[in-house]
């Protein structure tokens, strides 16, 4: 019997077309997706997650990542190819007939199964054959292409995608066969991909990431846990790992699956019954039967009046919009996908706003932030199958022949079930909102913005019913429930890649808009406009979608397009004239508007025009870069403000020293391109001998050279005038409230190489040879230069900088006047000794607090809300003096500003006793005592800046961010260090780790040491240059590095050019390094270094004395890997912590441990086992217990006794 | 009132030309559409609810061209298709009142009137409260005729509505629509010949899309008079006999078989005459029909 369903089953899914229309879609999509990831192909750019620089377009990881992460998505087949081998038996009633017939339910279920899910195999394969054939396209880039390998296509199809087609397909099976119905099966399945949802932001974290592997359902989270820190090699010679984890969760969810469709096969007879949600059993009614007919009675109807006014018409539009209403509302399924969100929202509402493991307060815009994107899918998900359900309903309860020939105009049917889905958003949005208000009330948190929550609803919303609009567009055109539902998926996955195929306008892309973005300083502000602007475009475009599914709408038995055209223009009447063409003129109206405003008031540049234009820039220009010139050495500017209109205008001077030692004829002037500029005048006479407006390039030649030591004036009036909008990004450093300015707005003297195009890939496009990163350390032209400014040394500075009143304004240098004129505050700053050519200017409405260090004044401007970490800025502030001052130099300026901005920028600046400090990154921190103090930490960081780059800094080579960023964190840490508890400090150098480790995976070029680290290279001169400096002061002692450090800044601070490099200082921390330690400060510095560390087996037994006997297994491997991550195992000869603790207890209500022991220990074998003799009863042991050595598996370095312990 | 069909054609994209060439005039009273299974009359019956286009021809009631005024026909018809449902969560009153609401009659008390007045009709008043999901095969019949009713139609469809009913129900719905045939046009499509031999004053009977047979049941009943005979024969007789006679209808009689046969003249000796019914006219047609085609 089973093989005959089996077979019977396999032929009709193989003489279905759809099944090779999925295959072939399938094909295409990843077909298409690799064409665009590795070919040439004009106007089609595509880049995902770990791709770039060196890493194979066909090596093992993308393919793996790629296939597997397509083949997630397209489980939304599974209720059509495996669901429907159940379902069609109860839809078109052939279960009456076939469930009478001598079949074994093995037969039955197997057969159907088994016969669905091979050709569901055949499928998916579309996928991986789309991309095997895509690869070996003449127009793929041959340098991205590695060699073929088949395993590389063959194992993710095996150990992914059909161990989750059988998962997946075996828990849609068994839905189906239990209930019956078709929308449990796409439960299911929406199940999944939820439960895939949820161990992806589980991975975020660096604790969770055990449960995350194991929750996934498809096995995602483990895989990308398993390459997490794959580097370029690794990515291209490897095949994805079945790590432990991985296969783990591959057994667990078949058997859950196995188990579920074990529970079907129990419960599933051969019977008309239903398993079902209802609570009440179905019965039968069998009243008036059995009575013969006793009279004949005369059918007498009173007569009614009927109105088909248009009130009526009403009327019958709000009667039906409430009937598919409350149909939707009750159902369970609607039900159950909104409790799956919910589920989802309260996970994710664990993790607002979520930096270093620390949460922020949950203000109002955050939280709607973080539930409105969790949020997001569902609603696309409501919006795809409940416009099929609304679109169908007639139909699938057999009612469309009654409804349909009543006397109703056409367009109430379509009105009833847009309204009837408008509702049901509203239902959501409150749904949102009252879920946002407990979570603030939970969090104790009371400062509820209605304002904010209705905004933000709104736009939701708006969203909401744009695509309903067209999802119930799509689904009346195509007329087929499983095709819409496809269609409609398949185009919110290229809505993601819409922009990289070239289509970057909004006015194209269905529902774009130019961001918006709420920031607690700035409001709404000028993004409110635009938007309104752009969605009343896309509404009036979807007026136009709505009269045509209107029109085209399914009423009768008409379905081929012949008659259904004939219809069309039956019912194309005046109304529905009237209305298009209104609609039209809107559309075509708004239309024009925005492309005046975008491309004629603004410049719309594509990705593509701006690469010309750069590649361009340097073509024509790059042979001036060694071009000699005049240093900046004074700068006086005035600068005004104008927050409501968003303008600004510089006007000022710059002195240009000649100081070569030849005549300099010409100077070059670099222009920022948003700038007008209305006059640019030397004080002696010029003639323009190229002006380059376009790209913002121009060439004077003196008639007399300025000769070797001499100076000139160069005076300048600069504006910046915000007009109409832009398609997108507009500008965010002139606000109405917060704005803040960059000196990079001013003129540059000469060729800016920041210009030029960086990647590879793309500089090869437009035939230009790979770019020099960065000038190797020991070419000395390039360190007359710091790494932050070029043609300028140590620079005079005095700013007059105006605002509207009621803003304060602040540049660096301290405040020698402040005056009124004209409605406008004016305050002029000066510095009293010379800074770096590096300044910036900010205008907001501020509340200040001011504290004293010394005689240093301290000062923080800050949104007036936003008083939460104020105190502990303050005290950061402090203790950084205090600990900097003391163990490197004196602090060099009498006062310390940090001032909140929007944010639209999410980073810390440090200035000049003047440190811009984005609202998004600690003011609104929720800060806990077990927390990462990042507000402290951030402080600290800016702090170290005023030594560590306004003291010392680097000459424009590799290495130069040593001298700043990383001795900020490693300042910033000694800081922390001293003020908080040493688990801090641990989960501290955790996330260190974690961002090196991280970071290098996606290293374009190539990994560098330390100490030629390349300023791009953030993840080695934060991560890295953090934890190798806390290890180096741990290891050598901190009183000997800081002395090294203090005679350091003693030889180099304010030093003039040629700049100091890392090789200079290297030498101080050499000097300090014991011989015994050389080793490690190598290590750290010279090479990349990866340890392996980790118990194996923690034992401890009871010794006659009292005291405990410990025995541990340590296994400590060392690697060393090259630039592009191929290791080779080194011989250990390492010093590592060792620590045993005790078990928790309470003190004060904490829970703390004891440290029995804690020693560094050398080791030099693979593996060694260790005897310990302990006072207390031991619970844990760690090795390298504070990560001060890199380790890609640091969660190994403990192990504990005891269930209690592990949790 | 009068509904006429003029030269009505209709082929499918598959290439079924389910109507050919209809013409049909239908005046007040029950009109009965006799015909088998797939024989075009839910085609017909769809077209003429305005759920359907006609390749070619023209349906006009009362003077107005349905095809182009389609709102003006359905604020005048009452329709029942052959295959339907109900929303399965709503009780019968409410959506009887919807449906009200749907036909236009949006004056509260009045609709409320009405619904109670039709389920009481329809012999629904005790199960209004209850949902339509639990039903009998009658009782939805007899809602679905309750709401053909909604509205005061002057024309109504009725497709297939006896089907599938048991001879009680069947005997129920019949006693209904006896009783609104008077003054409005009812057209009953149907392959049960008792239906329309009960019901109908008017009658035509349709096969392969086209129009066999029009007239009064009566009418045609007495042209048949002396043509039909029957005999008893065994059921191994029966292969021999179908070559020999005209035989348009055969049917089990205590293990044997009755067979009829149409003939102008006695065929042969062991043949009785037959008093005709509306049911041998039907096979005789349909028989004719079969060996034309």
């Amino acid at each position: 019997m089973f093989w005959q369903i089996f077979t019977y089953e396999l032929k009709y899914k193989f003489s279905r077309l759809g099944t090779y229309i999925y295959w072939l879609v399938l094909f295409l999509f990843m077909f298409l997706i690799i064409s665009a990831l590795g070919g040439n192909i004009e106007n089609m750019s595509v880049s995902i997650g770990g791709l770039g620089g060196k890493v194979n377009i066909n090596s093992p990881y993308i393919i793996t990542i790629l296939n597997v992460s397509f083949g997630y998505m397209a489980m939304i087949l599974l209720p059509a190819t495996i669901g429907t081998s159940i379902y069609r038996d109860f839809k078109n009633n052939t279960h009456t007939i076939l469930y009478s017939y001598p079949v074994s339910k093995a037969g039955y279920l197997g057969g159907r199964f088994l016969g669905a899910f091979i050709p569901t195999m055949f499928i998916f394969s579309g996928l991986i054959l789309g991309c095997m054939t895509a690869m070996q396209m003449p127009w793929i880039d041959q340098d991205s292409l590695g060699a073929f390998r088949l395993s590389a296509y063959i194992r993710p199809f095996f150990t992914s995608m059909v161990p989750n087609i059988l998962i997946t397909g075996l828990i849609i099976f068994s839905l189906a066969s239990l209930t019956r119905e078709l929308l449990a099966t796409y439960m299911g399945c929406i199940l999944i991909i939820v439960l895939y949802g949820i161990g992806g932001s589980l991975l975020e974290g660096v604790e969770n990431q055990s449960i995350a592997s194991l929750i996934d359902p498809l096995g995602s989270s483990a895989m990308q846990n398993a390459v997490e820190y794959w580097t370029v090699n690794e990515k291209n010679e490897q095949l994805v790992p079945l790590t432990w984890h991985f296969i783990a969760n591959r057994l667990i969810w078949i058997t859950f699956a196995g188990v579920l469709f074990g529970i079907a096969f129990q419960r599933f007879k051969f019977t008309q019954q239903v398993f079902s949600f209802k609570i009440r059993k179905k019965s039968r009614l069998l009243l008036n039967r059995f009575q013969p007919v006793s009279k004949y009675v005369s059918i007498q109807i009173p007569r009614v009046k009927r109105n088909f006014s248009f009130k009526s018409r009403l009327k019958q539009l709000i009667s039906l919009s409430n009937n598919e209403f409350r149909n939707i509302i009750r159902n369970p399924y609607f039900i159950a996908i909104i409790l799956t969100g919910i589920i989802l929202l309260i996970v994710n509402a664990s993790s607002i706003g979520k930096m270093y493991g620390t949460t922020t307060f949950p203000v109002t815009y955050k939280v709607m932030e973080t539930l409105g994107s969790t949020f997001y899918l569902f609603l696309l998900i409501i919006i795809t199958f409940y416009a099929g359900e609304l679109v169908w309903r007639e139909r699938d309860n057999k009612t469309d022949g009654i409804i349909n020939s009543m006397p109703l105009p056409n367009w109430i049917f379509y009105s009833s079930k847009l309204s009837a889905l408008m509702m049901v958003g509203i239902v959501i949005m409150l749904i949102i909102m009252i879920f946002g208000l407990l979570v603030q009330i939970f969090n104790g948190f009371f400062d509820f913005q209605m304002g904010v929550y209705l905004a933000e609803l709104a736009m939701l919303y708006i969203d909401f019913i744009l695509l309903g609009i067209l999802a119930v567009t799509i689904h009346t055109l195509v007329n087929n429930k499983y095709v819409g539902h496809f269609i409609l998926v398949i185009y919110f996955l290229m809505e993601m890649f819409m922009g990289q195929f070239g289509l970057e306008h909004n006015l194209y892309k269905f529902n774009s808009n130019p961001s918006i973005m709420y920031s607690a300083m700035n409001g709404y502000g000028h993004f409110v406009g635009p938007y309104l602007v752009f969605k009343a475009y896309w509404a009036s475009f979807a007026v136009i979608l709505g009269i045509l599914s209107n029109l085209l709408w399914i009423r009768g038995n008409e379905t081929n397009w012949k008659n259904r055209i004939f219809q069309m223009k039956q019912r194309f009447t005046k109304p529905a004239k009237i209305g298009l063409l209104t609609a039209l003129i809107a559309f075509v109206g708004l239309g024009g508007f925005i492309f005046y405003n975008t491309n004629i008031l603004n410049e719309f540049n594509t990705t593509k025009d701006s690469r010309e234009m750069r590649a361009e820039y340097e073509k024509q220009y790059s042979r001036y870069a060694e071009m000699i010139q005049p240093r900046i050495t004074d700068v006086n500017v005035n600068l005004d403000i104008y927050p409501e209109k968003r303008d600004f205008k510089f006007n000022g001077y710059y002195i240009l020293k000649n100081k070569s030692n030849s005549p300099i004829d010409s100077v070059i002037i670099s222009q920022n391109n948003e700038t007008i500029i209305n006059n640019l005048n030397f004080n002696r006479e010029t003639d323009m001998v190229l002006n380059d407006e376009d790209k913002g390039f121009y060439i004077y030649h003196f008639n007399t050279p300025i000769l070797p030591g001499d100076s000139a004036r160069l005076d300048f009036n600069i504006e910046y005038i915000t007009r109409g909008f832009q398609n997108n990004g507009s500008n965010t450093d002139i606000l109405k409230n917060g704005t803040f300015i960059h000196s990079d707005y001013l003129p540059v003297i000469g060729y800016l190489s920041s210009m030029e195009l960086e990647r590879e890939k793309i500089r090869k496009e437009y035939g230009l040879p790979p770019k020099k990163p960065i000038a190797s350390i020991n070419d000395t032209s390039a360190r007359m230069d710091t790494y932050i400014a070029n043609n300028s040394d140590w620079v005079n500075f005095q700013t007059t900088v105006s605002t509207t009143n009621g803003q304060t304004a602040i540049a660096p240098g301290y405040l020698t006047k402040k005056w009124e004129k004209n409605g406008r505050t004016y305050y002029h700053y000066q510095t009293e000794s010379r800074i770096l050519n590096f300044f910036a200017w900010l205008s907001a409405d501020y509340t200040i607090k001011k504290d004293k260090w010394n005689n240093v004044d301290i000062a923080v401007y800050y949104q007036e809300e936003h008083d939460y970490n104020i105190d502990n800025m303050i005290n950061a502030v402090k203790k950084s003096l205090d600990y900097y001052s003391e163990n490197f130099s004196p602090y060099q300026y009498r006062q310390v500003r940090i001032l909140e901005f929007p944010r639209f920028s999410t980073y810390a600046q440090a200035f000049p006793n003047t440190i811009p400090f984005s609202e998004a990154i600690g003011f609104i921190a929720d800060v806990d005592e077990d927390d990462i103090n990042y507000p402290f930490w951030v402080t600290a960081h800016e702090m170290a800046h005023q030594w560590w780059a306004h003291q010392v800094i680097g000459g424009n080579v590799e290495g130069c961010t040593v001298m700043s960023e990383v001795l900020a964190q490693y300042s910033s840490a000694m800081v922390m260090t001293k003020e908080f508890d040493q688990k801090l400090i641990k989960d501290y150098m955790d996330h260190e780790q974690h961002r090196y480790l991280r970071g290098r995976t996606t290293e374009q070029l190539k990994e560098n040491d330390l100490l030629h680290v390349r300023p791009s290279q953030s993840y080695i001169h934060y991560g890295k240059g953090c934890v190798a400096m806390y290890a180096l002061q741990d290891y050598i002692g901190e009183k000997r590095i800081n002395k090294a450090l203090s005679d350091f800044t003693k030889e180099y601070a304010f030093q003039e050019p040629p700049f100091v490099t890392s090789v200079d200082f290297y030498k101080y921390i050499k000097e300090a390094t014991p011989d015994s330690l050389m080793y490690l400060t190598r290590d750290y510095f010279e090479r990349i270094i990866l340890y392996e560390n980790k118990i194996n087996k923690f034992d401890y037994e009871k010794t006659n004395n009292g005291k405990y006997k410990v025995t541990l297994e340590v296994g400590t491997r060392k690697y060393e890997a090259d630039s592009l991550g191929n290791e080779k195992e080194l011989n250990m000869n390492d010093w590592v912590d060792l620590a045993i603790y005790s078990d928790k207890y309470k003190v004060d209500g904490d829970y703390v441990r004891d440290t029995l022991y804690f020693k560094k220990h050398r080791f030099t074998q693979p593996e060694s086992t260790m005897e310990f003799i302990v006072d207390k009863e031991p619970a844990k042991a760690g090795i390298d217990p504070f990560y001060k050595l890199i380790d890609r598996h640091r969660e190994d370095n403990y192990k504990s006794k005891g269930i209690a312990n592990i949790l | 009132m009068e509904l006429t069909i003029n030269n009505l054609s209709k082929t499918y994209p598959n290439g079924v030309q389910a109507l050919k060439n209809i013409d049909l005039n239908i005046s007040t009273g029950m009109f009965g559409l006799l015909g088998p299974n797939g024989a075009g009359k839910s085609t017909l019956m769809r077209t003429i609810a305005t759920l359907q286009e006609a390749d070619e021809g023209m349906v006009k009631f009362n003077g107005s061209n349905i095809m182009t005024e389609k709102i003006q026909l359905r604020k005048q018809l009452g329709y029942l298709p052959q295959e339907f449902g109900f929303y399965p969560k709503v009780t019968a009153e409410n959506l009887l009142n919807h449906f009200a609401e749907l036909k236009g009659i949006t004056g509260k008390t009045e609709r409320k009137k009405l619904v109670d007045k039709l389920l009481e009709q329809t012999n629904l008043t005790q199960a209004r409260k209850k949902k339509l999901s639990t039903f009998s095969g009658g009782m939805k019949q007899r809602f679905g005729i309750a709401q053909a009713l909604l509205g005061d139609p002057k024309l109504i469809i009725v497709d297939e509505p006896t089907a599938g009913l048991d001879p009680e129900e069947r005997n129920r719905f019949h006693n209904i629509l006896s009783e609104i045939g008077e003054n409005i046009v009812v057209i009953l499509s149907t392959h049960i010949v008792d239906d329309v031999s009960d019901l109908c004053t008017d009658m035509a009977i349709m096969n392969y899309g086209e129009i066999l047979l029009k007239g009064s049941p009566s009418e045609l009943i007495e042209e048949k008079k002396g043509k039909i005979w029957k005999k008893i024969i065994n059921k191994s007789e029966l292969e021999d006999q179908v070559k020999k006679y005209n035989v348009i209808s055969t049917r089990l009689f205590t293990g044997k078989i009755i067979i009829h046969v149409e003939s102008e003249t006695k065929p042969g000796e062991s043949f009785e005459i037959h008093n005709p019914t509306l049911e041998d006219v039907y096979f005789a047609q349909i028989k004719n029909n079969h060996t034309n085609s």
